[in-house]
């Protein structure tokens, strides 16, 4: 059983068509990495699977479907998604931003644990824990929009272009953060324009073109498939 | 400079009474983002509430001050239900949030005038009013009276209770988060409806006391609202629009010009100057006294 299923997905802005019957599925344990050009539909499809857009079709996770709950049931139950460009909480300190990932927790117990766990990864923010969130560099700040996602304790996290906007050594540090969070148990759907990056630390890929799933393969045979080498890996 | 310091004392408890009022527009706008003029009508029914447990029910300061900021909580979440909610859920508040501010605000203030008359009443006397003095001068005495004791020392009391429930429960951090990026907070399964009437629960509990405050100290008319509430929004900007302990500081700051206009130029000048001074201060500094700026990170 797949942890996430998505079979026939659509969802419109108006009129625009933004995802056309869209179907993927997730494994436990996987990195999968979703490739896609600026406007593809990436972003709405990690904003629908969170319910914060309408959409059609149907989505189940562990088994169940989720299509009529809500976001904060979809949190409870092990999915949470870090957004594209961050969207820290600049006038809230490092360590208020990683407690609100924990909003919807109830064991005490656990939110200190996974705080401590937390600031173990990502020694910078604990060096850092009672400034405001705004004054991070940018780096820093993924590591606190990630740190604040795995809060809520996920079994499977939606990553929306973590490398935007980084340098090299910064996106390269991103990279290796989402293998470790893999390594101790958390299935990951990443999506990402970094084709090349995306697809060497993942299982398997999607390659989606203005809302349609286009290609879908394990990540070893995407990276050297003609038509991916041309439009997302530079020719 | 002992008038001087004397006019500062006595602007001390009005600019309090600013300063509820404005963090009541401040916390709404920052969270909700609708400019809710029904502020100085939340401001006025609190006063008047508090006029009606007084006077017919005899109850002492404190539980009428508590029935006057319960009554408060209950209005202002109403306006938003009935108000501002509708228009939330089609995704228009933004772009007509402001008329339909404007006409319950209306709507309420010619209500209150139907119901309770025009006509000024005064509360009954609660507690004895006396001119305590804090320290001497030489031979003269500054002093402050009873009331103004009381109204600044509920004040702090409420500001302080607001503080702590700001920066020391997680709702109050979420509130604060909320007026940052209320869509980045929902993907962390909070409940914006609930966070929206708590914020204006608490918006209409600081109005109700400001107007309770107010009718300790002077008659209460339906009008009242229409310029106190214009005073809180102005303190609010001048603050920084967001910020709570800005909108503290602008609505101290006007207190205190008010009262040494009235002091040293003339009453009549009070509201003109105050208005004058915000002006100029939001020239120099547009975003306000406590109005946040962070540089895009990349
Ligand atoms: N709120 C919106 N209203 C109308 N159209 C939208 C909205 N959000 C996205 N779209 C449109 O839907 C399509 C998919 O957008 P989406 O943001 O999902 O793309 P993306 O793959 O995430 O792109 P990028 O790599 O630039 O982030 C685009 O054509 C976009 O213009
Ligand atoms: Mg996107």
């Amino acid at each position: 059983m797949a942890l996430l299923e998505v079979k026939g997905l659509n969802v419109f802005y108006g009129k625009i068509h933004a995802l056309k019957d869209l179907s993927l599925s997730i494994e436990e344990g996987e990195i999968v990495s979703l490739i896609g050009a600026n406007g593809a539909g990436k972003t709405t499809l990690l904003t629908s699977l969170m319910h914060q857009l309408p959409y059609t079709g149907s989505v189940s996770f562990q088994g169940k479907a989720i299509d009529q709950a809500g976001t904060r049931d979809i949190v409870k139950m092990g999915m949470t998604m870090v957004p594209e460009g961050r969207r820290v909480f600049v006038r809230t300190s490092v360590q208020d931003n990683l407690l609100l990932g924990a909003y919807s927790r109830k064991d005490k117990e656990g939110v200190k644990k996974d705080l401590d766990h937390i600031y173990e990864m990502f020694p910078r923010l604990l060096e850092r824990k009672n400034q405001l969130a705004g004054t991070l560099s940018g780096g820093e700040q993924q590591m606190l929009a990630m740190g604040r996602a795995l809060m809520s304790s996920p079994r499977l996290l939606l990553l929306d272009e973590p490398s935007m906007g980084l340098s090299p050594l910064l996106v390269d540090q991103i990279f290796d953060t989402v293998v470790n969070i893999n390594k101790t148990g958390t299935t990951i759907l990443l999506v990402e324009q970094n084709a090349n990056q995306a697809l060497r630390i993942a299982k398997r890929g999607y390659v989606i073109e203005t809302g349609e799933i286009v290609l879908s393969d394990s990540a070893d045979k995407l990276i050297v498939n003609p038509q991916v080498k041309e439009a997302y890996l530079g020719g | 400079m002992f008038v001087f310091l004397q006019q500062i004392i006595n602007g001390l408890a009005q600019g309090g009474i600013y300063s509820l009022i404005a963090i009541g527009w401040t916390t709404v706008f920052g969270i909700v983002g609708v400019i809710n003029w029904t502020h100085g009508e939340v401001y006025m029914l609190g006063a008047y509430v508090g006029y009606f447990v007084t006077t017919f029910l005899h109850l002492p300061l404190i539980p009428a001050l508590l029935v006057s900021m319960l009554a408060g909580m209950v209005i202002a979440v109403l306006v938003d239900e009935v108000g501002y909610r509708p228009l939330r859920k089609r995704g228009v508040l933004a772009a007509t949030g402001f008329i339909t501010a404007l006409g319950l605000s209306t709507i309420l203030r010619y209500s209150a005038s139907a119901a309770f008359t025009v006509n000024p009443r005064a509360y009954p006397e609660l507690i004895e009013q006396e001119l305590l003095t804090l320290f001497r001068v030489g031979d003269s005495a500054i002093t402050i009276s009873s009331l103004h004791l009381i109204i600044l020392i509920g004040t702090f009391v409420i500001m302080v209770a607001l503080e702590l429930f700001m920066k020391r429960t997680l709702t109050g951090k979420a509130m604060l988060a909320a007026s940052q990026d209320m869509q980045t907070l929902g993907l962390m399964g909070v409940n914006a409806e609930l966070l929206i009437k708590i914020t204006f629960a608490i918006s209409g509990a600081l109005g109700a006391a400001a107007g309770f405050f107010i009718g300790l100290l002077y008659a209460i008319d339906p009008i009242m609202g229409a310029l106190a509430g214009l005073k809180g929004w102005s303190c609010a900007i001048l603050g920084g629009i967001g910020s709570i302990a800005g909108s503290l500081v602008g609505g101290i700051l006007l207190g205190i010009a008010e009262s040494l206009t009235a002091g040293f130029i003339s009453t009549g000048y009070k509201d003109a100057i105050g208005f004058a001074i915000m002006i100029f201060i939001l020239l120099i500094k547009p975003s306000g006294l406590m109005g946040y700026k962070f540089e895009e990170k990349v």
